[in-house]
C-alpha cells in the first residue's frame, strides 16, 4: 500500500524586490522559500491514513526542483513520510504545471501508488492545474479541491467532499487509484517532532533525472510547457490599496468593500 | 482558429453569475479573435438557460445535453474536447472555479492546447494570446503566452468583469454530450452548517483582532462589531493565549485556517508567521494597524493604517442596519 | 550534556563553526570588532543580507553594518526597519540626495518614526513628491514644528493626514482649520490638542458633533447638550467620554438606543443604581458589559451569574469584583466558555482550580488552569503533557511552572512554543543552551540573543529576554 504526495518548494516575495533582467520573474535573491502551505494538509492527510491502518501504508512524498528543495522533503521525512523523491536537472527549467505534471504521472508510474494526494494550488503561483493535469497523464480519476475524505487503504472507492464556492459542499464517490487535490483545513497539520527532524536526516532522498523517468527533452521545460511567462510586472496600481482620507472615509470604503462581497 | 468558445457554470438548476462575466469578457475581445463568440451550456436540460445566456455580442448558444445530472470532471473534459473539435476556437474561456479547476487542467494536458489559470485578463497581441495572472501571492502581474498554440483554455477569475444587460439574438443549437464512462459519481450537496457554533474553516467573512485590542474589556466591543457587521469574530493568538477568546477563534499555526475565508479583516495584528500561516491566502484581506509597517500590510489587498477603536466605532456608526 | 558557554569568544565559535546567520545576527551587538568580523562573513551573500535588512529584531548594529554595503535594496529595507538607528537614518537620507531609487527611499524614510527631526526639517519646505511629503505628515514621531511646515505648504491631499495625526499640535489644527473640509473639521473636533476655541460651539454635522462628544476637552455644557442630541451616535460618543457628569449617565443609561446604553454600562463612574436598571436591559449585550463592569453589586451579579445569555455570565466569571462564592458557583457552569472564565482568573483558589480540572475536556478550560498560578504542580504536570499544543503552551505562560516541568517544552514539536520557554525565568541556562542547534532559526536566534547579553553584559545577571 502506498500513497503518494506531491509537495512544492513555493517562493514569496517581501516588498522591495528586484525583477530579474530578463524581466520574466523576480530576482532570486529576493525569494524566500517555504513548503507550500497546502502541502501540509495533504502530507497530513496521507499520514493519517497510514496511521490507522497501523503502519501497512508507505507515504511517499516526491517534488520537482532543484537541490534547494531538498529542505521541503525534510520537513516532509520529519513529519513521518517514508521516503522522498527529487525530480531535477536543467531540462526542468521554464517547465509550467504541465510540464511538472507529466515529471510527477512518470514518477507516479514506477511507484505504482494506491493514491496520489496533491495540495488543491501552490501559495506562489496558485496554478491549481499540477494535480488535475497529473491525473490527466496518468488516466485516473480525480477530484479537486477535497475538504474531506473516507478511504480505507486497499479499497476500490473513496467518499470524499469537494468544496464548492458559498459555502456548499459535494459528497462524491470516486474509483480509485485517483488524484485527489486536498484544500486547506480538511486536517490539523502535526508538527514535525525534534527527533522526526534528527531522523529525517538520515532518510533517503531519491534524486532523478526526467531521461531517468523515460521523458523526452520534448516533455519537460518551454517544450513540454503549454504556456510560457512573457513577462512580470509589479502593476502600476499595485494589487494593494491603501485606503486614505479621515477614519470616517476609510471605513465608508471599507463599507463598500463587505458590501460587495455580500453582493449587495 | 477563430473565434471564442464560452463554457457557462450553473449549480442546482441556477445559473452561476460568473457565466455572464465570461461573456462579456468573450465579447470584449471578440474583434481581436476575429471569429463568434459561441456560448455553451452543458446539463441535463440546458435549454432552460438559453434565454439567459442570450445577451448582446454572443453569436450562437450551444445546449449540450448530458447524461449527466450534476457535475462530473470525466463527462465536461469529454464534452467540452468535443466541443472545440466542433468550433476551432482560438480561445476557450471557463470560470476559475472548483469545478472548472477539476477538470481544465486534464483537458488542456490531455490535447496539448495552451493552458492558463486564473487570469484576469486576456488581450491578443499581434494575433497572438496574451492571458495575465497574478504571481507571487498575487504582488506581481504575469503576462502568459502559448507559443504554438492555436487554441487556448483559459480560466478567468470571477468578479473582474461587469456583465452585459443587453440581451442579444444569438442562434441556439442542440448538440448531445458524448457518453463517458463514470469512474465517479455525485452523491449529494451539502450546506456548511450553519448555527451558533464557531466555525472559522467554514466561514467566507471574518473579522479577527490582534494584540491591538490592549485589554479584555475592549474585546466585547469588537464581538459586537463582529456581529454587526455579520462576520465570523476571530483571533491572533496572544488573544486566545490571554483567555479572552476561545482557542475555536484563533486563526494560524496550531489555531484553524480560514480554509473558506473571501473577506478578512486584521483589526490590530502585527502579522506574525503564526498567524499569518492561517489567512495570508485569503484573496481579500483589510488589514488595520496605526503601525504602518507592521507584517501584515504586506499580504493585505486593502490597507488602512488608523486607530483600530476609532476605525471600529467608524464601521459601527456607518454600517448599514 | 552541553556545557553552557563561558564567554563571548565561544559564543562567537559555536556561531562561525556552524555557519548559522541567525546566531551570527544575534550575537553582533554584544562582541567586539575582530568579533563582529568574523559574524559578518557569514551574511556576505546578498540574499542573507536581503533577509536580515527586513527581518524583524535584527540588531541595529547588524542594520549599521548593512549600510555599508551600499545597496539600494537593502537600503530601502533599513529606511523601513524598526531598529535602524537615527543616525544611520540620516545618513540613508545622505544617500538618497541621488541615485535611482531616491524617491523610493525617501518615502521610507519620511514615514519612520525614528528618523531625525532635523532631517525632516531639511524637506518639509522643499519636497515636491507628494507621496513623500504624505509619509511625512503621517509619521507620528515627527514633531509639530515639521508638521506646521507642511500645513503652511498648503497642499490639500496633506490636510487630512495632518488632522488624523496626533503629533499635530494646537497651532497646526488652528491652521488647518481654516478652509478645513467637513471631515477634516471634524477630526479636528476630537483630536486631543484641538484649539480650546473650537470646543465651545456645538457643529451642525453629526459627525462633528459625534466627534466632538467624544473629546475628552469638550467642556461640561457642551457635553450636556450633546448628551441629549437628536442622534444616537452623538450621544453615544458622549455616553463613552470619561468626562461626560456622573449626573448625567442616569437618563443617558434609560436612552432609546441599545447602542448608548452600551456605551454607558461600560463607565466606571456609573451609579449603582444606573447598573442595576441596565442589568435588566431586554438587550444581552448590555446586561454582558455591566455584568462586567467592577462597580455592579454583588446581589446584581448573582442575578446576571443566571442568565440565560452564556456570554453574560461569562462576563460575571470576568468581573474583578466577582465575589468568592459566585466564582465558585460559576466555575461549575454547564458552559466551558463560563468555566474558563473562571478559569483564567488570578483570584480563584486551588482548591475550586483542582475540582474545575476533574474530568474537564474543553482546552479553553484546561488552558487557563495551566496559566493559572494557583495551579498545583500534580496539575501541570498532566497539562503539560496534553496532546492541545494550546494547553502546554499555557503551561510556558504559567509563572510558576518548575523547571523540571518547563523541560519537556524544550522537546515540543511547535517551534514557538520553545522560543516561548527560553524566557521563563525558572529555567536554568544549561537548560537555554539546549536550543541552540534548534531547526528553527527564530529559537536560534533567541537563544544567541539571550546569551550575548548574558555574557556581555555581566553586570546585570539573570536578565531575562
Amino acid at each position: 500500500m502506498k500513497i503518494l504526495v506531491t509537495v512544492k518548494q513555493v517562493a514569496a516575495v517581501d516588498d522591495d524586490f528586484e525583477i530579474r533582467t530578463d524581466g520574466r520573474d523576480v530576482d532570486p535573491d529576493f525569494l524566500i522559500h517555504d513548503l507550500n502551505e497546502w502541502d501540509n494538509f495533504s502530507l497530513e492527510e496521507a499520514m493519517k491514513i497510514k496511521e490507522a491502518a497501523g503502519g501497512e501504508v508507505e507515504v511517499v512524498v516526491v517534488s520537482v526542483g532543484p537541490e534547494s528543495v531538498d529542505e521541503e522533503l525534510r520537513k516532509c521525512l520529519a513529519k513521518g513520510a517514508d521516503r522522498a523523491i527529487r525530480v531535477w536537472d536543467d531540462s526542468v527549467e521554464g517547465s509550467d504545471p504541465i510540464a511538472i505534471a507529466r515529471i510527477i504521472a512518470a514518477v507516479a508510474k514506477n511507484e505504482a501508488p494506491d493514491m496520489l494526494f496533491a495540495g488543491v494550488q501552490a501559495s506562489d503561483h496558485s496554478y491549481a492545474a499540477t494535480g488535475i493535469a497529473t491525473a490527466s497523464f496518468l488516466g485516473w480519476p480525480h477530484a479537486a479541491v477535497v475538504s474531506l475524505l473516507n478511504y480505507t487503504p486497499g479499497s476500490k472507492m473513496a467518499t470524499l467532499q469537494r468544496e464548492l464556492e458559498g459555502g456548499t459542499y459535494a459528497e462524491v464517490e470516486l474509483e480509485c487509484p485517483a488524484v485527489l487535490t486536498i484544500q486547506l483545513g480538511i486536517n490539523v497539520p502535526r508538527y514535525a517532532s525534534l527527533r522526526g527532524i534528527k531522523q529525517a536526516a538520515a532518510k533517503p532522498i531519491d534524486v532523478l533525472t526526467p531521461s531517468a523517468l523515460g521523458l523526452a527533452a520534448t516533455d519537460v521545460g518551454e517544450a513540454g510547457s503549454l504556456s510560457r511567462v512573457r513577462r512580470m510586472y509589479v502593476p502600476a496600481k499595485g494589487q494593494a490599496e491603501l485606503i486614505e482620507g479621515t477614519p470616517a472615509e476609510q471605513v465608508a470604503r471599507l463599507v463598500k468593500i463587505i458590501q460587495e462581497f455580500k453582493g449587495v | 482558429m477563430s473565434g471564442i468558445l464560452v463554457i457557462a457554470e450553473h449549480r442546482m438548476d441556477e445559473l452561476r453569475p460568473v457565466s455572464l462575466e465570461l461573456i462579456a469578457v468573450a465579447v470584449g475581445v471578440k474583434a481581436q479573435a476575429s471569429g463568434p463568440v459561441t456560448v455553451a451550456i452543458i446539463a441535463n436540460d440546458p435549454q432552460k438557460y438559453a434565454q439567459a445566456l442570450s445577451v448582446q455580442g454572443v453569436d450562437e448558444v450551444i445546449c449540450v445535453k448530458s447524461a449527466v445530472v450534476e457535475f462530473d470532471p470525466d463527462a465536461y473534459e469529454a464534452t467540452v474536447a468535443a466541443l472545440i473539435a466542433a468550433k476551432n476556437p482560438s480561445l476557450v474561456l471557463l470560470p476559475h472555479s472548483v469545478n472548472s479547476l477539476a477538470y481544465a487542467p486534464a483537458l488542456a494536458a490531455k490535447t496539448g492546447l495552451g493552458l492558463a489559470t486564473d487570469a484576469f485578463k486576456v488581450e491578443f497581441d499581434a494575433g497572438a494570446l496574451v492571458a495575465t495572472r497574478g504571481g507571487y501571492g498575487q504582488k506581481l502581474n504575469v503576462e502568459v503566452d502559448f507559443p504554438g498554440k492555436s487554441t487556448v483554455v483559459v480560466t478567468f477569475r470571477a468578479n473582474v468583469c461587469k456583465p452585459i444587460d443587453a440581451a442579444g439574438s444569438p442562434t441556439v443549437t442542440q448538440m448531445d454530450a458524448p457518453a463517458t464512462p463514470a469512474r465517479g459519481q455525485h452523491k449529494k450537496y451539502i450546506e456548511a452548517a450553519g448555527g451558533g457554533d464557531v466555525d472559522i474553516p467554514g466561514s467566507e467573512f471574518i473579522l479577527s483582532i490582534g494584540r491591538g485590542v490592549g485589554e479584555e474589556d475592549n474585546v466585547e466591543q469588537f464581538r459586537e462589531l463582529a456581529q454587526t457587521v455579520g462576520a465570523e469574530l476571530g483571533c491572533s493568538r496572544p488573544i486566545a493565549d490571554a483567555g479572552w477568546l476561545p482557542k475555536s477563534r484563533q486563526v494560524g499555526q496550531s489555531g484553524k485556517t480560514a480554509a473558506n475565508c473571501k473577506l478578512y479583516i486584521a483589526m490590530g495584528i502585527s502579522g506574525s508567521v503564526q498567524h499569518m500561516a492561517g489567512m495570508k491566502h485569503v484573496e481579500n484581506i483589510v488589514a488595520v494597524n496605526t503601525d504602518p509597517k507592521a507584517s501584515i500590510f504586506h499580504i493585505a489587498r486593502y490597507g488602512i493604517v488608523g486607530d483600530i477603536f476609532e476605525i471600529g466605532e467608524e464601521l459601527r456608526n456607518q454600517f448599514p442596519a | 550534556m552541553m556545557t553552557v558557554p563561558k564567554d563571548l569568544s565561544d559564543l562567537v565559535r559555536h556561531a562561525t563553526e556552524k555557519k548559522d546567520v541567525y546566531a551570527a545576527a544575534a550575537l553582533h551587538p554584544w562582541v567586539n570588532t575582530a568579533q563582529r568580523r568574523l559574524l559578518e562573513d557569514l551574511w556576505g551573500e546578498r540574499r542573507q543580507a536581503l533577509l536580515l535588512a527586513q527581518m524583524e529584531g535584527t540588531p541595529a548594529t547588524v542594520l549599521e553594518q548593512l549600510f555599508a554595503l551600499n545597496d539600494a535594496s537593502v537600503d530601502a529595507r533599513l529606511a523601513r526597519h524598526g531598529n535602524t538607528a537615527p543616525v544611520v537614518l540620516e545618513k540613508l537620507f545622505q544617500r538618497s540626495q541621488a541615485g535611482a531609487q531616491r524617491q523610493r527611499l525617501r518615502r521610507y524614510l519620511v514615514a519612520n518614526p525614528a528618523t531625525p527631526h532635523k532631517v525632516l526639517l531639511q524637506w518639509v519646505e522643499t519636497e515636491q513628491d507628494l507621496d513623500v511629503l504624505k509619509g511625512l505628515c503621517a509619521n507620528s514621531g515627527a514633531e509639530p514644528e515639521v508638521l506646521g511646515l507642511a500645513a503652511q505648504r498648503g497642499i490639500a491631499a496633506l490636510q487630512t493626514l495632518l488632522a488624523v495625526n496626533l503629533a499635530s499640535n494646537s497651532a497646526v489644527l488652528q491652521h488647518l482649520w481654516a478652509g478645513a473640509t467637513e471631515g477634516i473639521a471634524a477630526q479636528i473636533l476630537g483630536h486631543p490638542q484641538c484649539p480650546e476655541v473650537l470646543l465651545e460651539a456645538i457643529p451642525n454635522t453629526v459627525l462633528q458633533r459625534r466627534k466632538l462628544a467624544g473629546n475628552v476637552r469638550a467642556p461640561s455644557p457642551v457635553l450636556q447638550a450633546l448628551s441629549t442630541d437628536q442622534h444616537w451616535s452623538v450621544r453615544r460618543a458622549a455616553a463613552g467620554n470619561a468626562a461626560t457628569a456622573v449626573a448625567l449617565l442616569t437618563a443617558l443609561s434609560r436612552d432609546e438606543a441599545e447602542a448608548v446604553r452600551r456605551a454607558v454600562a461600560m463607565r466606571p463612574d456609573l451609579p449603582v443604581t444606573a447598573a442595576a436598571w441596565l442589568a435588566q436591559d431586554d438587550d444581552d449585550w448590555v446586561r454582558q458589559v455591566v455584568a462586567r463592569n467592577a462597580i455592579t453589586a454583588p446581589e446584581v451579579l448573582e442575578r446576571l451569574a443566571q442568565d440565560a445569555v452564556m456570554e453574560v455570565r461569562r462576563a460575571v466569571a470576568r468581573n474583578p469584583a466577582c465575589p468568592a462564592p459566585l466564582v465558585a458557583a460559576l466555575a461549575k457552569d454547564e458552559n466551558e466558555w463560563v468555566r474558563a472564565g473562571v478559569a483564567y482568573r488570578a483570584d480563584v483558589p486551588a482548591q475550586v482550580l483542582y475540582q474545575m480540572e476533574a474530568g474537564e475536556t474543553s482546552a479553553d478550560v484546561l488552558s487557563g488552569i495551566a496559566q493559572n498560578a494557583a495551579a498545583s504542580q500534580h496539575m501541570l504536570q498532566r497539562l503539560v503533557q496534553h496532546e492541545n499544543p494550546d494547553v502546554r503552551r499555557a503551561v510556558i505562560l504559567n509563572k510558576m511552572a518548575p523547571r523540571a516541568l518547563l523541560q519537556n517544552i524544550l522537546q515540543d514539536p511547535y517551534a514557538l512554543h520553545r522560543g516561548m520557554v527560553l524566557r521563563h525565568p525558572h529555567l536554568h541556562d544549561e537548560d537555554r543552551w539546549q536550543l541552540h542547534q534548534d531547526p528553527d532559526p527564530r529559537v536560534r536566534f533567541a537563544v544567541y540573543g539571550y546569551f550575548g547579553r548574558r555574557l556581555g553584559m555581566p553586570k546585570t545577571p539573570g536578565t531575562i529576554i
